[in-house]
C-alpha cells in the first residue's frame, strides 16, 4: 500500500469518526448535574463521573467509576434508607453504589433506554422510571420485581403518598398514571393533558397531584382517581413540577417567569420575571425561596414575590439547587467548576473542581 | 448563523412534515429526504454535465497528448490543462461546486434528525427554542420515532425490537446502508482506464465509502441510517433518470478483461 492510500483510508476513519462525534452524546454534556446530600457528604452526578465530597470543605472523597463513563450521569443521586446510593446511567443502567467508600454494591441490567429520571424509593423498593416508557422496580439489592409500561418516555421521577399504596407517574405520553407498589396494577390513569410532563407531580396531604406540562399548564389532579379539578395558563413550558408549601404552588417556566398560586383553586397569587427560563423547581426554606435560572444567578426571593437577595455564580444553571444545614449548593453546567457551597446569604464558601487523574 | 439559517428551518420542515402526515418520523424522514433530492436536484444535475465534460476532456486526443508531451513537468503540464480548460469552456470547479454546496444541506440534514429526536433534557430544551410558533410542539412532542423493527433515536441494536439471531443483534439498516453505499459508488462511477491514477482513487472510494458509512449507521440513531439508505436510493435513482448508471461497473474487472481477450482469440 502506497503512502496516499494510507494517507487516504487515514482520512476516511478520522472523518467517520468526527462525524459519530458530533451525533453521539460522547464528549458533550447532553443533561444538567445531579446532587444528593447527607449531613457530611455531598454527591455531585457530573457526566462522565459521580463525586463524593466533603461537604464542609468540598474536598473530594471518591469518584464513581474510576474511569470516566462516556454516556455518564447526570439524574439526581438517591440515598436509600439503608445506606445506599443509587445513580441512574446514561448508559441504560441503575447503580448502586456504597456511600462511604463509592464501591459498587450491584447493578441492574441494562434497561431499554437512557435513565434520565431519579428513582423513587419507599418500602423497600427502588422505582426507577426510564426514557423507554417503562417504569422498572427493584428490591433492594436490584433484582426486577415488576415492570410497567406507558405509551412515552419517563424522565419525571415518580413520587407516591403516604397510606396510598400507589405510585404515581407522570409521562411524556401527556398522562399521569397511578399503579399499586406492590404489583404494579394500574390504579387510573389521568385524562390525556395539554402536552408531556417531565416534572416530578407534587401531592398534598389531602389528595391532590399538582403538574406542569409543556403544554404551558399547571394542572390540578384528584389522587384518588386521576380527575382534572383546575388548570392554570402559563406563559410557557413547565418542565419541573411545582413545589407545595403553606398551600401554595411554587414553579418557574422556559419564559422565566415564576409563580405563586393558592394550591386549593389554581387562583394567582403573584408573578415576577426574574430572568431567564426556570428549568428546574425552588427550594424552599422557611419564609425564603431559593430559586436558579438558566443565566447564571441563584435567586432569593420572599414568600410575598420578592427579591431580597442574588447572587451570580457563572455558567448555565438548569439544576434545583440543594440547601443542606447552612449551605447551599449550586451545580451549574458550562462552567469551570462543577460546584459551588454558598452560605444562606449566598457568599461562597467553596468550589469544586475536579483534579485530572 | 448556522442555526437559525440551515438547522432551524430543516428542524421546522421536519417536524411540520411528521405533523402533516402519520406523525411517524420514519416517514416524516423519509418524505424529508425525498424533498430535499428534489431542491438539491439542479445542483446535482449541473454536478453530472461538469464531471461528463470533465470526462470528455481527459479521453480528448488533445489531452492525452499534452499528457504524454509532459509527463516529466508536472508544472507546465497544469499550464497547459488549465489552457485547454479554458478553450474548451470547462470550470474544473464546475463539478465539485454543487458538491460542496449540498455538503452543508446534508450535515444540516444529520443535525436536525438528531435535534428532532430530543432524546435528552438539554436537546429537548434546544428543540423547545427551534421550534416556530406554527409548530404545535407540545402536542407533537414526544415524536414517534418508532419505525419498523427501529426505535429512530437509538442505535439499530439499542432498538427494543431489533432482530437477534443466535442471540446477536443482527444491524439490518446498517448492512443495507453498506450496500447500496458500494452500489451507489459503483454505479456512479465513471468508465476509466485501468491504470488511470483518479481510477485507482475511486476504486479505494468504493471500498472505503460503504464502510465508513456502515460504520457511521452502526453507531449513531438509526434514523440516520434510515437517511442514508433513503438517500442512496435516490441517488442512484436520480442517476439513472440522468442516464448516468453505468451498470457495466458491476461486472467482476477481471472477467470482463478475460472476456475480451478471449473475443480477440
Amino acid at each position: 500500500m502506497n503512502s496516499k492510500k494510507i494517507l487516504l483510508l487515514i482520512s476516511f476513519v478520522l472523518l467517520s469518526i468526527l462525524i459519530s462525534g458530533c451525533g453521539s452524546s460522547a464528549g458533550i454534556s447532553t443533561s444538567w448535574h445531579g446532587l444528593a446530600t447527607n449531613s457530611d457528604t455531598v454527591y455531585l452526578s457530573a457526566g462522565p463521573q459521580v463525586y463524593a465530597l466533603d461537604l464542609k470543605s468540598g474536598s473530594e472523597n471518591w469518584r464513581y467509576p474510576p474511569k470516566p463513563n462516556p454516556k455518564g450521569f447526570y439524574a439526581n443521586p438517591v440515598l436509600t434508607p439503608d445506606g445506599q446510593l443509587l445513580v441512574p446511567g446514561y448508559d441504560k443502567i441503575l447503580y448502586s453504589l456504597d456511600p462511604t467508600t463509592g464501591s459498587l454494591n450491584w447493578n441492574s441490567e441494562t434497561l431499554g433506554n437512557h435513565l434520565v429520571g431519579s428513582p423513587y424509593v419507599t418500602n423497600d423498593m427502588i422505582y426507577q422510571p426510564s426514557s423507554d416508557g417503562f417504569l422498572y422496580v427493584f428490591d433492594m439489592s436490584g433484582k426486577l420485581v415488576w415492570k410497567k409500561e406507558t405509551k412515552g418516555p419517563l424522565w419525571a421521577q415518580p413520587t407516591s403518598s403516604p397510606d396510598c399504596g400507589c405510585i404515581y407517574v407522570a409521562s411524556m405520553d401527556h398522562t399521569v398514571y397511578s399503579f399499586d407498589a406492590l404489583n404494579g396494577t394500574l390504579l387510573w390513569q389521568s385524562p390525556e393533558l395539554s402536552g408531556s410532563l417531565v416534572g416530578t407531580p407534587a401531592v398534598s396531604s389531602d389528595g391532590v397531584l399538582y403538574v406542569g406540562t409543556f403544554g404551558n399548564e399547571i394542572i390540578a389532579l384528584n389522587a384518588t382517581n386521576g380527575r382534572i379539578l383546575w388548570r392554570f395558563s402559563t406563559q410557557d413550558w413547565v418542565w419541573a413540577g411545582p413545589v407545595l408549601a403553606n398551600k401554595v404552588l411554587y414553579f418557574g417556566d422556559l419564559s422565566g417567569y415564576f409563580y405563586a398560586l393558592n394550591a386549593q383553586d389554581g387562583t394567582s397569587l403573584w408573578r415576577i420575571q426574574p430572568q431567564n427560563s426556570i428549568v428546574d423547581k425552588p427550594v424552599l426554606l422557611e419564609d425564603k425561596i431559593y430559586l436558579t435560572t438558566e443565566g447564571d444567578t441563584l435567586f432569593i426571593i420572599s414568600t410575598d414575590g420578592t427579591i431580597v437577595n442574588s447572587r451570580v455564580i457563572g455558567g448555565l444553571i438548569y439544576a434545583s439547587p440543594l440547601i443542606t444545614g447552612d449551605t447551599i449548593l449550586v451545580a451549574p453546567t458550562n462552567f469551570d467548576s462543577l460546584l459551588v457551597a454558598l452560605n444562606l446569604d449566598a457568599n461562597q464558601k467553596w468550589t469544586f473542581t475536579p483534579a485530572k487523574k | 448563523m448556522w442555526n437559525t439559517f440551515i438547522l432551524s428551518p430543516m428542524v421546522n420542515v421536519l417536524i411540520y412534515v411528521y405533523d402533516l402526515i402519520l406523525h411517524n418520523f420514519g416517514i416524516a424522514i423519509i418524505i424529508f429526504t425525498i424533498l430535499i433530492k428534489l431542491i438539491t436536484y439542479p445542483l446535482t444535475a449541473q454536478q453530472v454535465r461538469g464531471q461528463q465534460k470533465m470526462q470528455g476532456l481527459q479521453t480528448s486526443p488533445k489531452y492525452k497528448e499534452i499528457q504524454k508531451k509532459y509527463k516529466d513537468d508536472k508544472e507546465k503540464f497544469a499550464q497547459e490543462q488549465m489552457k485547454l480548460y479554458k478553450e474548451m469552456g470547462i470550470n474544473p470547479l464546475g463539478s465539485c461546486l454543487p458538491l460542496v454546496i449540498q455538503f452543508p444541506i446534508m450535515i444540516g440534514l444529520y443535525q436536525s434528525i438528531s435535534l428532532a429526536m430530543a432524546s435528552a433534557p438539554l436537546q429537548l430544551l434546544t428543540l423547545s427554542r427551534d421550534l416556530y410558533a406554527f409548530i404545535p410542539a407540545s402536542v407533537l412532542i414526544p415524536l414517534n420515532s418508532t419505525f419498523l423493527w427501529m426505535n429512530l433515536g437509538l442505535p439499530e441494536i439499542a432498538s427494543p425490537d431489533a432482530l437477534y439471531i443466535g442471540g446477536i443483534a443482527i444491524p439490518i439498516m446498517t448492512i443495507l446502508v453498506v450496500l447500496t453505499t458500494f452500489l451507489q459508488s459503483k454505479l456512479m462511477t465513471p468508465a476509466s482506464n485501468p491504470g488511470d491514477q483518479g481510477a485507482q482513487m475511486s476504486k479505494q472510494m468504493t471500498l472505503m465509502m460503504p464502510i465508513m458509512m456502515g460504520f457511521i449507521a452502526y453507531s449513531l440513531a438509526s434514523g440516520l441510517a434510515l437517511y442514508f439508505l433513503v438517500s442512496n436510493l435516490l441517488a442512484i435513482a436520480q442517476y439513472a433518470v440522468m442516464g448516468q448508471i453505468n451498470w457495466s461497473n458491476l461486472l467482476p474487472q477481471k472477467t470482463a478483461s478475460k472476456k475480451k481477450l478471449s473475443s480477440k482469440n
